[in-house]
């Protein structure tokens, strides 16, 4: 019976390795862990050779993809921070162009299990050979794929241009007052945890780290752009907040690197304090583009910077205007 | 070390490899001692000293017990009882205690709560005081044909395995004394029974690693303030996802301890035989985490008087066991509140079952095998809230959030993992129906499917949920 089970475990892997490696698939993960795992894993073997990556945490993972500029990868991680993605980009020896450090949560390290389960020397090879064993082809994320796919269209096949009844992004809309409840206490918790500056100790591990980085990248030639997510702008001018952007000019000196700071999160708005919601996402990605493009282009550095100091007090009111207004002012 | 690690993997192959070398063939209880300690010890070494500690405490005592003076067995055997159990309060009820009765800012309040919980030690504990009290009870010492006529070293040596024994020093089964200690003696290779342990490891690894460890990102979300969030469906079925990862992840962990002793040619007592099927919450406990209830029954219910001293008292001993085992599985008023919820259950089917006469039909039985999960699967949620305010949070935003939307990306992916464990229960359920044969025909391609699932839909690893316990 061990000899039969094992014989048909290898016949089963074999072919759905085959299968996978024939048809590649764009999967929907089935949650945030596995999100993560698939982006990373994307991008040790498959695209490490882009020239522009993001590293960042789950504010930089709203960044919308389609919108970034060709040639991008978005290595950020929900619930880690952009020491993840910069230690995956270290790890593979990849040799981008540009690489874009979210600073929001630069104070929160790599996770440690995360990364010694992408690197494990036995499972990374084994992943390498058979692509079966990469998270985003497990069969039940790519059935969850399927029915994600086809849902939509049975639904419109049975009942056409019946509103939708299923919720499928995130949290559902049945009881927005439910809703705003936990947004408040989401920003309350926030608000308190952005009201103190982080203990020196950690400031100083997190500096050696950023010092490292800077170091490592200089040394490969790869350029390095710091950037700011808007946030919600009770937070945005935080003890916390100021405590990263000190840090972050102390590493990165302002006449040397560009940080992009947005001064008046007021124009973005966030679902949480700190995640851009589905209307402001869109538009700083494409202001992050811009900007990407410029640098690629041979736009000064000290023109760049002056971005995050010297940006126009205009009276619109909204992010997308106000992203317009400084691209315009910066021409 | 979990036993989805390679730590644990490499741990059982090398003892394995030398458990069955011919000059180790006299020293392999030694061995597994050894093998024991490394596993104990792997994250946290000074555990040891409290594993080293509860070994000789049982073992002078039991050993006193079956070999002293007549007069003074009981006392010997009481003394280790409560030392078990002093030891088991210490550390697993100080936390409690300086919480509740010391005002906050207390230094002796704030030492209690800094006590750690050691790992495993509700379990071993039990071990300990299973080895007492069979060795008290005269009727059982002669099944101790292993113990008789040999030295205290080597009563020493079969003590220390019988609480140490790694597959079931973390999480159980909780085995008896007078079922364990006769197992030990000279193993054969020649003896394993391949296909059991074999059968045994692949569906507990696919229970734990391919079911449980992908439920419990979905059931992530049953954590305050996330729940309230959700649409009544969602919500829901997140519940039915948890009593299914919870099931799956101890069901799991006991089948690989009982592969895993299979492989050194120990026998481990089944731990959970279907119970969602169960009808009634009698049944539900004689299918569920067997070993426990075997175990409160004998030593506790039964010496409380069991059924035999009225009604009345009957009802008080079950909510006595039940609160007593809700606050074994935690420091916590929320787990003596699940005890009671399922002590209550009992003892009011108890009364109702001598008033009532249900007629037998498959509505009925469906009806009632609905009501019992539904019941368990509510309780569970004390064990994923433990600030009792978040249940009745939980079950407000149920009741107040009705209506037919849900989240997808929640729903999907519970049912899909859910699927195999109701497949399971069914194929139980209809086990007279389908022929033997077929059976033996489809059994090598089902668990080389479960093999392949374990292979490539793993999810991210976790501890056992009844680690913490």
């Amino acid at each position: 019976m061990i000899k039969k089970t094992i014989y048909i475990t290898t016949l089963l892997f074999l072919g759905y390795n085959l299968f996978v490696s024939a048809i590649k698939f764009s999967v929907t993960p089935g949650h945030q862990w596995q999100d993560n795992i698939i982006t990373a894993e994307n991008y040790i073997y498959e695209q490490n050779d882009k020239k522009i990556v993001i590293v960042g945490s789950s504010l930089s993972v709203r960044l919308v993809d389609d919108l970034l500029p060709k040639n991008c990868y978005n290595l950020s991680f929900g619930g880690q921070s952009a020491f993840d993605g910069l230690d995956i980009i270290k790890k593979t020896d990849s040799q981008p162009g540009i690489v874009l450090i979210e600073t929001n949560e630069i104070f929160r390290s790599a996770a440690e299990d995360f990364q010694n389960g992408l690197f494990m020397p036995i499972r990374y090879t084994l992943k390498k050979i058979f692509p079966a064993l990469q998270e985003k082809n497990q069969p039940v994320c790519l059935l969850n794929t399927a029915v994600f796919w086809s849902l939509p269209k049975i639904k419109d096949l049975l009942v056409p241009g019946t509103e939708k009844k299923i919720i499928a992004n995130g949290n559902s809309k049945a009881n927005p007052s439910v809703g705003n409840d936990i947004k408040k206490f989401m920003l309350d918790i926030l608000i308190a945890d952005h009201s103190k500056p982080p203990h020196d100790s950690i400031v100083e591990e997190q500096k050696k780290k950023l010092i490292h980085y800077k170091e490592y990248f200089k040394e490969k030639g790869i350029e390095i752009i710091l950037y700011e997510m808007p946030i919600d702008e009770k937070l945005a001018n935080s003890k916390l907040m100021e405590s990263v952007r000190k840090l972050i000019c102390d590493v990165f000196p302002p006449n040397q690197y560009v940080f992009l700071q947005i001064q008046d999160c007021s124009k973005f708005s966030t679902e949480d304090g700190i995640h851009l919601d589905q209307t402001s996402a869109p538009i700083y990605t494409s202001f992050l583009t811009d900007i990407i493009n410029r640098y690629r282009s041979g736009t000064t550095k000290k023109s760049l910077q002056k971005l995050c100091t010297e940006i126009p007090n205009d009276n619109k009111n909204s992010a997308l205007q106000h992203c317009q207004t400084i691209l315009q002012w910066f021409k | 070390m979990l036993f989805n690690s390679y730590q644990f993997i490499a741990l059982v192959a090398v003892s394995f490899f030398i458990y069955y070398l011919p000059p180790i063939k006299n020293r392999q209880p030694v061995l597994l001692i050894l093998a024991s300690f490394i596993f104990y010890s792997a994250n946290h070494p000074k555990l040891l000293l409290l594993l080293t500690f509860s070994i000789i405490i049982n073992t002078i005592t039991s050993y006193l017990v079956f070999s002293g003076s007549f007069k003074y067995r009981k006392a010997y055997a009481a003394t280790g009882v409560c030392l078990n159990l002093l030891t088991l309060a210490f550390f697993k009820y100080s936390p409690l205690f300086g919480k509740s009765f010391f005002p906050q800012g207390n230094s002796v309040g704030h030492f209690l709560m800094m006590i750690p919980l050691p790992i495993g030690i509700s379990f071993f504990t039990f071990l300990g005081i299973t080895l007492l009290v069979d060795s008290f009870r005269s009727d059982r010492i002669a099944e101790y044909k292993v113990l008789n006529n040999k030295s205290i070293m080597h009563y020493s040596i079969n003590t220390a395995l019988f609480i140490s024994f790694f597959p079931q020093i973390l999480a159980g089964p909780i085995v008896k004394a007078h079922d364990f200690i006769p197992q030990i003696k000279t193993k054969y290779l020649k003896d394993i029974d391949w296909d059991h342990c074999f059968k045994a490891l692949v569906l507990g690894y696919f229970l734990k690693m391919v079911i449980a460890d992908n439920l419990k990102d979905m059931t992530f979300w049953i954590a305050y303030p996330y729940f309230q969030g959700q649409t009544a469906i969602t919500l829901i079925a997140m519940l039915f996802g948890y009593s299914i990862q919870i099931f799956s992840d101890f069901a799991g962990y006991s089948l690989i301890a009982i592969g895993v002793a299979g492989l050194f040619g120990y026998r481990l007592p089944e731990n959970f035989n279907f119970p969602y099927i169960s009808q009634s919450f009698s049944e539900f406990w004689t299918r569920w985490h067997i070993s426990l209830s075997t175990f409160l029954k004998e030593y506790l219910y039964f010496p409380l008087g069991g059924n035999q001293k009225g009604k009345k008292r009957t009802y008080i001993n079950l909510m006595i066991v039940m609160v007593l085992g809700g606050f074994w599985h935690g420091a916590a008023w929320s787990y003596a509140v699940w005890g009671f919820a399922h002590g209550a259950a009992l003892a009011v089917e108890r009364f109702l079952r001598d008033k009532i006469k249900v007629p037998r039909n498959n509505v009925i039985t469906a009806l009632k095998v609905a009501m019992v999960f539904s019941y368990v699967s509510v309780a569970w949620l004390l064990f994923k809230l433990p600030d009792f305010n978040h249940v009745v949070s939980f079950l407000a935003t149920l009741v107040n959030n009705i209506n037919t939307s849900f989240n997808l990306h929640i729903v999907l992916p519970i049912a899909i993992y859910s699927f195999p464990i109701v497949v399971y229960h069914l194929l139980y359920l209809l086990r007279n129906r389908t022929s033997i044969s077929y059976k033996k025909l489809l059994e090598p391609a089902v668990y080389g499917f479960l093999l392949f699932m374990i292979i490539t839909n793993s999810g991210s690893s976790n501890a056992f949920i009844y680690f913490q316990f």
